[in-house]
């Protein structure tokens, strides 16, 4: 069987990343996917809800067997997100955890992601030095900078410069205008001594690279049939096919990287999707990049007489450290300067506005460490949700609906929780998924400093929207449950210390020279930006000293 | 706001300049499905019959639902066809959510008998008005009618459900104008920003 330079394993923002940089440098690339691919045919982002029998929420009887994203009419791939039947997964008593958002099909969570994309701070590198909490970073802000440029000239994301620390600018495409709400919001921001600034996204605004620009549609969580905004399918992984050097191989399962005598990668054991045959592939170097808790999961499951508690894990802390970001706090109100104005629309760049973190740049708050950042969502949208906050029925009740519908505004605060030793996954042995393959345990802790923010972050967004004048329809001052912002982090962090962390500062496993992991899970803190850009810029990274050391032979 | 509108001559030619991708043959087909949004189901069949409620129970909930979203100047929850969604997602819930809204449905008949001696369909609208006004207010709803009072919540987020994502919800009476295809974006039109000074 042929012997590949690289494996890559999984085929979302950082595998598509990883994929695109090796065979672009020349390097041969096997490109494993669990799920099938996907046909671009069945893309239905432009249909209305009334064009589905469920209106496109699916059947009660489907949700409740594959929950309710699986169920979704508007995206009937198989695989786009994961029926919960396939792919079970366990909790620990009284710590829930909602692993959510799960995708198996090619180009992963890219097809349906936020695509929100910022950088991180030169600060979030070194918190600890900050604060003392955890650690710092391996790598500092200008080690990542030149990859975040890379990322930003190939990615494609809209948004404005501002000159603040909190997120760096980088190369932008042009902004998309402010909807009228965001205009009402930034007064008020303006008079709390914050800027706001529209959501910086992976959406063009203008044709780059061969992709269109976005048409305004407002439907891209159902996918983007045109590529206009990045996704694997519609980047990445055209680019490294373009190059003649990219196998891809799909509905492969991987049960398990395999490794040799001296415990070093040589390939993995996995599934056929649809076969359930037992198969094995091979390549000189292997770079996990299937999402933190699958990658996690394939490197717990990779048992060896070298790596008797999981692959790479002679520190102990694989599986370790787990995070996911935060809502805390949530307003729903009206604003009176535009009640009963005309309705337009509003949702059709299908992004908002942010307000970058401001709490410990300098002067300390005096109960919790780290900060959040607030979202700022409005305007009318295809489902009038506030028709379920107001009081009435009848002819009234209908028309005070439209009258607050192009009114409504949403604010959130997105919090960094933070990472502790306490919060880890395992392998559940008694549960394997629908390939044979055992499966996650996740026990999630909640940090004090979570809630303690929590209670600042919701008086904070009271301030905001008294000062717009707005009316609260409704408040919700809660965390969100773990794993509902599906930007989960850390369980295979990264660090200076091979007795403390589990990759180097080049996402390499300090135990296993030709083993790298790129996606999330190599965050050694979590910070309250969103991850997928920083994500992508460790893999480009990772991926260029992958190429020089494998020149080198370092690898072998 | 007045968007620019692309054609879809022009939208081929942005699709044609890119090039080949695995998204590409999509694209075409994807810009066409613009085109067949207006063959949809949800029209009037004469023939349709509840796959879930009886035929007095649909009544009943088609007078219910009208009531909580009337016809105005557009057309209100009986034209949107509100009642076969509701049975079309009922006949796919769990037994038990079945049981507790037909027996809601049985909970405003004996409300509107024990006060009236008739049927809620057999009121006049002022008294059926009357009825669901005090089930819908919680200062004046009495302690033995808290179960209408839960029903009538649901049937009410059921009926915003199916109304607003019918046909006549969206584009008559919210003037829905997403789902376009628009070569730019262009913001607020009001004039002024609304004194946000950039």
């Amino acid at each position: 069987m042929k012997s590949h330079d690289v494996m890559v394993i999984g085929s979302g923002a950082s595998g598509g990343i990883a994929a695109k940089v090796l065979t672009e440098q020349g390097l041969e690339v096997l490109l494993l996917e669990a799920g099938p691919s996907i046909s671009g045919s069945d893309f239905l982002t432009h249909h209305m809800p009334y064009n589905f029998p469920f209106r496109g929420v699916g059947s009660p009887s489907v949700i409740r067997k594959e929950g309710w994203l699986a169920a979704r009419e508007q995206t009937p791939f198989d695989g786009y997100y994961t029926k919960s039947s396939q792919h079970p997964y366990s909790t620990a008593a009284g710590k829930p955890y909602k692993w959510t958002g799960r995708s198996r099909i090619l180009g992963g969570r890219t097809l349906h992601w936020g695509r929100q994309s910022f950088r991180l701070a030169d600060f979030d590198f070194k918190g600890a030095s900050i604060d003392g909490y955890g650690v710092d970073w391996p790598l500092t802000y200008a080690e990542l900078s030149p990859y975040y440029d890379k990322v930003e000239d190939y990615v494609g994301i809209q948004g404005f410069k501002e000159g603040l620390p909190q997120i760096p600018d980088g190369r932008f495409l042009p902004p998309f205008a402010y909807n009228c709400f965001e205009h009402v919001m930034r007064k008020a921001a303006r008079k709390k001594g914050w800027r706001m600034t529209a959501l910086r996204t992976a959406q063009l605004s203008r044709p780059h690279r061969g992709r269109p620009a976005c048409h305004y549609c407002g439907s891209c969580s159902s996918g983007c049939a045109v590529g206009a905004f990045f996704s694997s399918v519609a980047a990445t992984i055209p680019d490294a096919a373009a190059t003649g050097k990219l196998t891809l191989q799909t509905d492969a399962v991987v049960r398990e990287v395999l490794v040799d005598q001296e415990g070093r990668a040589k390939g993995v054991a996995y599934v056929d999707r649809n076969s359930k045959e037992e198969r094995e592939a091979f390549a000189k170097v292997v770079v996990i990049a299937a999402g933190t808790l699958e990658s996690t999961r394939i490197m717990l499951n990779s048992v060896s007489r070298n790596h008797p508690n999981g692959l790479a894990n002679s520190s102990g802390v694989l599986g370790h450290y787990l995070t996911d970001h935060f809502t805390a706090g949530q307003l729903t109100g009206v604003l009176p300067e535009l009640v009963d104005s005309e309705i337009l629309n509003d949702d059709g760049k299908s992004n908002g506005s942010y307000i970058p973190r401001f709490r410990n740049l300098g002067q300390r708050h005096p109960k919790f460490i780290r900060g959040y950042a607030i979202m700022v969502k409005g305007g009318s949208s295809i489902f009038p949700g506030h028709a379920n906050l107001i009081d009435g029925f009848g002819t009234n009740y209908k028309r005070q609906i439209k009258k607050l519908h192009p009114a409504i505004v949403r604010v959130y605060a997105r919090g960094e929780p933070l990472q502790t030793f306490d919060s880890f996954v395992e392998i559940d042995k008694k549960v394997v998924d629908a390939w044979g393959i055992p499966t996650l345990r996740i026990h999630y802790q909640r940090t004090d400093n979570d809630r303690d923010m929590l209670q600042d972050s919701f008086q904070q967004l009271m301030e905001l929207m008294h000062t717009a004048k707005a009316e609260i329809l409704s408040a919700d001052e809660s965390l969100s449950s773990p794993g509902e912002i599906i930007h989960e982090m850390g369980t295979t962090r990264m660090g200076n210390d091979p007795k403390q962390s589990v990759l180097n500062k080049y996402n390499q496993a300090h135990d296993v020279k030709n083993l790298f992991v790129v996606d999330g899970g190599s965050w050694p803190s979590s910070t309250c930006q969103n991850p997928t850009e920083t994500i992508m810029a460790l893999a480009w990274r990772a991926s260029d000293y992958l190429i020089q050391q494998f020149r080198r032979d370092e690898l072998l | 706001m007045k968007p620019k509108e692309i054609r879809r001559r022009e939208i081929l030619k942005t699709i044609a300049l890119a090039p080949p991708t695995l998204v590409q043959a999509a694209s075409l087909q994807n810009v066409g499905a613009i085109a067949q949004v207006s063959k949809i189901p949800g029209t009037a069949e004469p023939s349709w019959k509840p796959g879930f409620f009886t035929s007095a129970q649909n009544r009943l909930l088609e007078t219910l639902s009208e009531l909580i979203i009337p016809e105005t100047e557009t057309p209100g929850a009986s034209a949107a066809l509100v009642n076969q969604h509701i049975d079309l997602v009922l006949s796919e819930e769990t037994k038990e959510e079945q049981r507790t809204f037909v027996e809601g449905l049985n909970t405003i008949d004996q409300i509107s008998k024990s006060q009236y001696d008739k049927p809620f369909s057999g009121l006049s609208q002022d008294q059926q008005v009357a009825l669901l006004t005090r089930l819908s207010d919680d200062r004046q709803v009495r302690p033995e009618e808290e179960r209408g009072r839960r029903f009538f919540l649901d049937l009410r987020r059921r009926t915003v459900f199916a109304y607003y994502t019918s046909r006549v919800g969206i584009h008559e009476e919210l003037e829905y104008k997403g789902k376009q295809v628009l070569l730019e974006w262009e913001g607020c039109p009001h004039p002024g920003n609304h004194g946000d000074s950039g």
